[in-house]
Parts: C-alpha cells; structure tokens; sequence
C-alpha cells in the first residue's frame, strides 16, 4: 500500500470530524435557544402569576371557611408553579458541545420540562380565576 | 449701512427712522432675539399617577421598605436620602434578560461609581435561591460594592409587591405584554423617591439616554 496516502487521509478525516462537530455545535445552539424562546413565553405569565395569588390573599379573610380552603389551596398551586419556573431557571445548564449526545438529550428533556411548567403556570392561573369567579 | 450706502439713506428716509432710532431699534430686536434663543434649565417629569390634596399636587412615590443587602445591611428608604438611584429587579441565575440588564448596570455604575450623590439598587425577585451569601458571591464577581451599590432581598411577596411601586411604568406601558417580570427597566428615583426617568435595560441605547437624563436630575438639585 502506498504510504503517501496516509496523511491525505488522516486530513480528510479531520475535514470530516470538524465538520460534523459544526453541525453538531450548530444544532445543539438551535435546541437550546428553542428551549429559552420557551422559557421567555413562558415567564411572560409570571406576573400574572402574583396578580392572582394576591387577589386570592386579600380574599381569605372574605370567604367562608370552605371558600377559604379552596383559595388557599389555589394560592399553594400558584405558589408551587412560581416555585417550579424558579427552580427550573437555577438549573438549567448551557450545552456542553464536548457531549454531544448527552446535551442533545439533555435539552430536549428539559424542553419537555419547561413546556410542562408552561402548563402547570397556565393551570394554576385558570383555576384561581375559577375560584375568584 | 455703509455698504448699501445711499440705498440704505433711502430706505431710512422711507421708513422716517433717522441713524439713531434705527440703532436703537436694530440693538432691541438683537436683545430680544438673544433672551429669546436662552433655554430654559431642562427639568424631566415626574413618571406615575399624580393627584392633587388640598391645592397641592402629590407625585407617585416609592413607599418605605426594609430590606437587606449582600453584606447583610438593613437597607431603608434613608440610606438613599441625599442620594438620587437606579433602580432594577432580577435575578442571579436568570437566563436572558437580567444579565443583558446588568450589563447596562455596569455602565451606569461605572460613570457614577465616584459620585457620591448617585446608588444603585438591585432587587432580587427569588429570595429563595438569592440568598444573602449568593449576593454576596455575585457581588464580588462583578466588582459590586455596597457603598454605592445594594442588591437587596427580603420576602419574595412583599418584594413583589415593592416593584408594582417602581413598576407603574411598565403597567402604563402598553408593549409589554407580560408585565414587569420580564421587562428589563431601568428606573431613575429622585431624592425624593419620584420616578424621572427610565430605560429599557436590554436596550444599551436607551440607557445611554438615561445617563443624559441622570446628569439633568443631578443639575436640577445643583441649581436649588
């Protein structure tokens, strides 16, 4: 075998590495900003969140004492969404390019996460406005 | 007059003004377009509800508080007495838009950081993670010191509730749709805790446009 062709070779495979790890930073950029344009919607309710729960507080001392039950349990459940996002805020990692596809795993499961939160916010805002009602 | 020579005689005759009037005519027209090119000091507006009691008006203003900052110090409305700040909220560990607002912090800071009539303010909205030692960490990192500069925290709600106070500007301000949570302001308070001014702290611009508008307030109490 010819020996020459070696480092055309060994260059062609690092052309080919480097390439790939492009693509690879490039996607996992692309998921993880998909995941904080999430976060971003997702933290537009906020507020809302504390609109709510303090209606619900200056109620308490308006309602019967089941009403009061109902409100406090929905004040609880803002509480645990607002707790949630917080949490899920202090968490979330930027991507390590070094583990492709642990990251790639890692960010889609937390894209899950943050949609999940997303719901439980909007639950936990629908069911106070219910209970206000 | 001499330029125009005997067209200018003809002109005055016309006009029945001998030499001496026209002087005198011509120097109060001079005069009067002079005081009238004078600007006035700039004065900014005083931002939030306003109401009148009893003939006089009353501005919007930020309520008393007592929080701490990261070296533990119990920070009152009367550590800010004699100064005029700005004012933001956040977060350590938030991902987009506070570090974009600290960023704009820094310049403030770093124009003002040897004025000893301007502070800085920072409120953390997630006591629960911002605890004081976290403060304290970030604070060193960023070359933060409590002279001039307090990253406050207390109780999540009663601080929530504080910056509705400082946030009246963003319920008044239709675009942002989400609220203050996510707004990014930067807000200018007076020695009286009146909002003057504010900026979009994700817009560098802006704040460049608050730092103008500082050294205005800062010329209003120089001139009292």
């Amino acid at each position: 075998m010819n020996l020459r062709i070696f480092p055309l070779l060994f260059a062609l495979i690092l052309v080919v590495a480097c390439k790939e790890t492009t693509v690879q930073t490039r996607e996992l950029d692309t998921l993880y900003s998909e995941v904080m344009d999430l976060h971003d919607e997702v933290m537009l309710q906020m507020s809302s969140v504390n609109k709510w729960r303090k209606q619900l507080k200056n109620s308490l001392n308006e309602v019967d004492p089941n009403t009061k039950t109902l409100f406090q349990n929905r004040i609880n459940e803002l509480e645990e969404a607002d707790d949630a996002m917080y949490t899920w805020m202090k968490n979330i990692e930027k991507p390590d390019y070094k583990k492709y596809k642990k990251t790639k795993e890692y960010l889609l499961n937390e894209k899950k996460n943050i949609e999940n939160i997303g719901t439980q916010i909007e639950q936990a805002i629908n069911n106070a406005q219910t209970a206000l009602r | 007059l001499r330029i125009l020579g005997h067209k200018s005689n003809k002109l005055l005759t016309m006009l029945k003004l001998p030499y001496g009037n026209f002087s005198i005519l011509l120097f109060s027209i001079v005069t009067l377009l002079l005081l009238s090119c004078q600007t006035k000091p700039k004065t900014l507006p005083y931002i939030g509800q306003t109401k009148i009691v009893d003939g006089d008006t009353v501005y919007h203003k930020i309520p008393s508080f007592s929080f701490t900052d990261q070296d533990g110090n119990i920070i009152t409305e009367t550590t800010f007495e004699d100064h005029i700040y700005v004012a933001d909220f956040f977060f350590t560990h938030c991902p987009t838009i506070c570090p974009r607002v600290m960023k704009q912090m820094m310049r403030i800071n770093d124009k003002y950081k040897n004025n000893s009539a301007v502070k800085l303010v920072s409120h953390t909205i997630d006591p629960k993670n911002d605890t004081e030692e976290v403060l304290k960490i970030y604070a060193d990192k960023l070359d933060i010191s409590s002279k001039n500069w307090h990253l406050l925290r207390g109780d999540k709600y009663e601080m929530l509730d504080h910056a509705d106070a400082y946030y009246v500007v963003a319920y008044e301000d239709e675009s942002i749709a989400g609220g203050f949570d996510h707004s990014g302001k930067i807000l200018l308070i007076d020695k009286d805790r009146h909002i003057r001014a504010f900026a979009d702290g994700t817009d560098p611009e802006t704040v460049t446009e608050l730092l103008e508008t500082m050294d205005v307030l800062l010329k209003e109490y120089e001139t009292l």
